[in-house]
């Protein structure tokens, strides 16, 4: 899977996610922009609405049923902020993430 | 358009942030700012008044609940199904009654519709059968609907319309499990521009007037160049019958009290013609309040037309098939509504009815009747044309005016003018019926209503005013006069009924102090001109009351 196609999917979900967010709130459509952690751009709340809205999106688009909620993917509440390796951390690493799950997915 | 922001409380029993989110920013007029009462806490929110969530006196509240979460027994039918429908509904009672009881905290309740996740196939085959549990919560959004008919303040939203429009991804178990949110995104975007749509109806922001164009929007084809012989509209044929249904859509919108407008290029007589000629036209003349069919730029007729029916551009709604056209008038008259046009005839019946511009709270018999007031208008114009001057007009009119304190049956009129009119307002209050009612109901409050006829038929229920005695004079609180009489003396014969009271109760004097909007200038001009002593720093008018205000000499009052 040509990994350009999955990061244009999640900037189809932060562009949706946007229209909902306040002009001074915007997600910034960059590889950098952090997800978790101290210095992300989205609460608990908006970290959910993002995965969940990529799984339906990629599945719509791609016909893979993407799963980012098990595997340890998604920080639990009250666990350790997650490390700069953390699969989430960024779009750069979550594009990356999603591209190894859809390549073990091929090779299966 | 008003900037005002508008305060929500949002209850619910589910996670509402994404609910706020679009509410807070969707572009749409107006303006929502949203607070969030505890998560499920429904029921304590809605009984216990010392909540702290109500002191930001929000201006309207959304309740929005899970059907099994706050009617107890459904959810024991949802596990045993073993639940008789008669305890369900007495619940749904119960529940009615506690939203009943937030009707005089808040001005508008926005009760979303309960539906259950479209993966819940229930009973499958038997749903629909008395145990089922499609049947069971249809019957409970029925005794629902049932229950709240009469709150004049409360509005059910259907629900169902929004997660039919998110399709599969309206309901989402990851979302619930994650965060307890109950649906997917698409449901709130839909559910906030409902909302919205409603505030609008409730706040006088809806559209009066749409406006259509004829070639190729009311029908297909060029009449001046095909004949309208040979227009496409209805008969055995895909693109014809598209015209038709839409047609029929936009007589419906007139039937509802939408004034249905025509601005096109095209020679008059010829396109009248056709309107009046071909078999097939749903919409005859006296379906459209004006029209302007000339080869002049349609902005200028959009204003013309507007002017003329005295209505506001903010009102219009316009549609044509030409993108030009649309961009023309678009540029030209921002405040005007100019929906993007699909190219396929047959979308256009769907495009029209998806539109969220024409929500109003209430449809009382003034709007069922408000496009042959407007013919009956158009008619008297054509006498004034052939009269010389404004008297003898006035006169052969033959205007009567029957004037009423305000009873329960005229109540919903009288809200509906005092939240709709912008031009003849002096104070443009907002009220909802139960404010006016209790409003009026003080000692020292009095309001009237004046309903206007002439011989070419009835205006209605167009006028309001209000008096506040304090001491030996009063105040006009409310003038209110819908602008399909304006400038017909009915003006003056409000003031006379006014004036005539407070001289019987022994008060001195009246004032009036004008409160300026965007758009009330007219009533500043009216008072202007009425007699009374204008004190313009102060923005008050006063009249002595040793003297009469005479009725002017063209009315008879009843």
């Amino acid at each position: 899977m040509d990994r350009n196609t999955i990061l244009n999917i999640v900037y189809d979900v932060m562009s949706e996610l946007n229209n909902d967010r306040g002009d001074d709130d915007q997600l910034v459509m960059s590889e950098s922009t952090v997800l978790v952690g101290p210095d992300s751009a989205l609460d608990s709340l908006g970290l959910v609405n993002l995965i969940v809205g990529l799984e339906e999106k990629v599945t719509d688009k791609l016909g893979f049923d993407l799963d980012l909620t098990s595997e340890g993917a998604l920080p639990q509440p009250g666990s350790q902020l997650p490390e700069s390796g953390h699969s989430l951390r960024t779009v750069g690493a979550l594009v990356d993430y999603i591209v190894t799950l859809l390549k073990r997915s091929s090779s299966e | 358009m008003s900037e005002k922001e508008y305060r929500c409380l949002l209850v619910s029993d589910f996670t509402m942030d994404n609910l706020a989110a679009c509410l807070e920013n969707e572009r749409d007029f107006p303006k929502v700012r949203c607070a969030i009462a505890p998560f499920g806490q429904v029921v304590q929110v809605l009984i216990d008044t010392g909540v702290q969530f109500w002191d930001s006196n929000p201006d309207f509240a959304v309740i929005w609940t899970q059907p099994h979460n706050i009617i107890e027994s459904f959810q024991r039918f949802l596990d045993t199904a073993n639940v008789p429908v008669e305890e369900i509904l007495k619940e749904v009672d119960h529940y009615s009654k506690l939203l009943m009881g937030i009707q005089n905290r808040v001005r508008f309740i926005l009760v979303p519709t309960w539906v259950c996740p479209s993966y819940d196939r229930g009973y499958g085959m038997l749903d629909m059968r008395s145990k089922g549990l499609a049947n069971t919560l249809m019957r409970m959004n029925l005794r629902l609907a049932e229950n709240l008919e009469h709150a004049s303040n409360i509005f059910l939203l259907d629900t169902q319309r929004w997660t039919n429009t998110a399709g599969k991804n309206a309901f989402n178990p990851k979302l619930w499990y994650m965060a307890k949110i109950a649906f997917g995104r698409e449901v709130f975007v839909e559910a906030a521009r409902d909302m919205k749509a409603a505030l609008r109806a409730m706040t006088a922001g809806s559209r009066k007037l749409l406006i259509v164009d004829l070639d190729g929007t009311l029908w297909g084809g060029i009449v001046g160049d095909d004949g309208w012989e040979n227009l496409k509209l209805g008969g055995h044929d895909y693109v014809g019958e598209a015209y038709r249904d839409f047609q029929r859509s936009l007589k419906s919108l007139k039937n509802r009290g939408i004034l249905l407008g025509i601005v096109s290029k095209n020679d008059e007589t010829i396109a009248l013609e056709a309107i009046k000629r071909h078999p097939e036209m749903v919409l005859r003349l006296d379906d459209f309040a004006g029209w302007r069919i000339n080869w002049s730029d349609k902005a200028e007729n959009v204003v013309d037309l507007v002017t003329d029916l005295n209505l506001g551009l903010q009102s219009v709604v316009f549609i044509d098939d030409n993108p030009a056209e649309r961009a023309r008038v678009r540029d030209a008259l921002p405040e005007v509504l100019v929906p993007e046009w699909p190219e396929d005839k047959m979308l256009y019946r769907a495009t029209l009815l998806s539109l969220r511009c024409f929500d109003t709270s209430s449809i009382g018999k003034e709007d069922l009747e408000r496009t042959s007031m407007y013919v009956a208008e158009r008619q008297r114009r054509e006498l004034k044309s052939n009269l010389e001057s404004l008297d003898e007009w006035l006169t052969s009119l033959e205007t009567e005016v029957r004037v009423e304190e305000l009873t329960s049956a005229n109540l919903q009129r009288v809200a509906q003018l005092m939240n709709r009119t912008n031009q003849m307002n002096l104070s443009t209050r907002r009220m909802t019926e139960t404010e006016i009612l209790n409003w009026a109901a003080k000692d020292n409050h009095k309001l009237w209503t004046f309903s206007v006829s002439d011989k070419f038929g009835q205006s209605g229920l167009t006028g309001v005013a209000s008096l506040e005695v304090e001491n030996r004079g009063g105040r006009i609180v409310d003038f209110v006069l819908s602008c399909r009489v304006m400038g017909r003396k009915i003006e003056e014969t409000m003031l006379h009924v006014i004036v005539e009271h407070a001289r019987s109760i022994g008060l001195d004097y009246l004032y009036a102090k004008y409160i300026p909007t965007k758009k009330n200038n007219p009533c500043l001009e009216f008072w202007q001109r009425s007699g009374w002593e204008y004190d313009a720093p102060l923005s008050t008018f006063k009249w002595q009351l040793g003297d009469q205000y005479p009725l002017p000499n063209c009315i008879n009052i009843k």
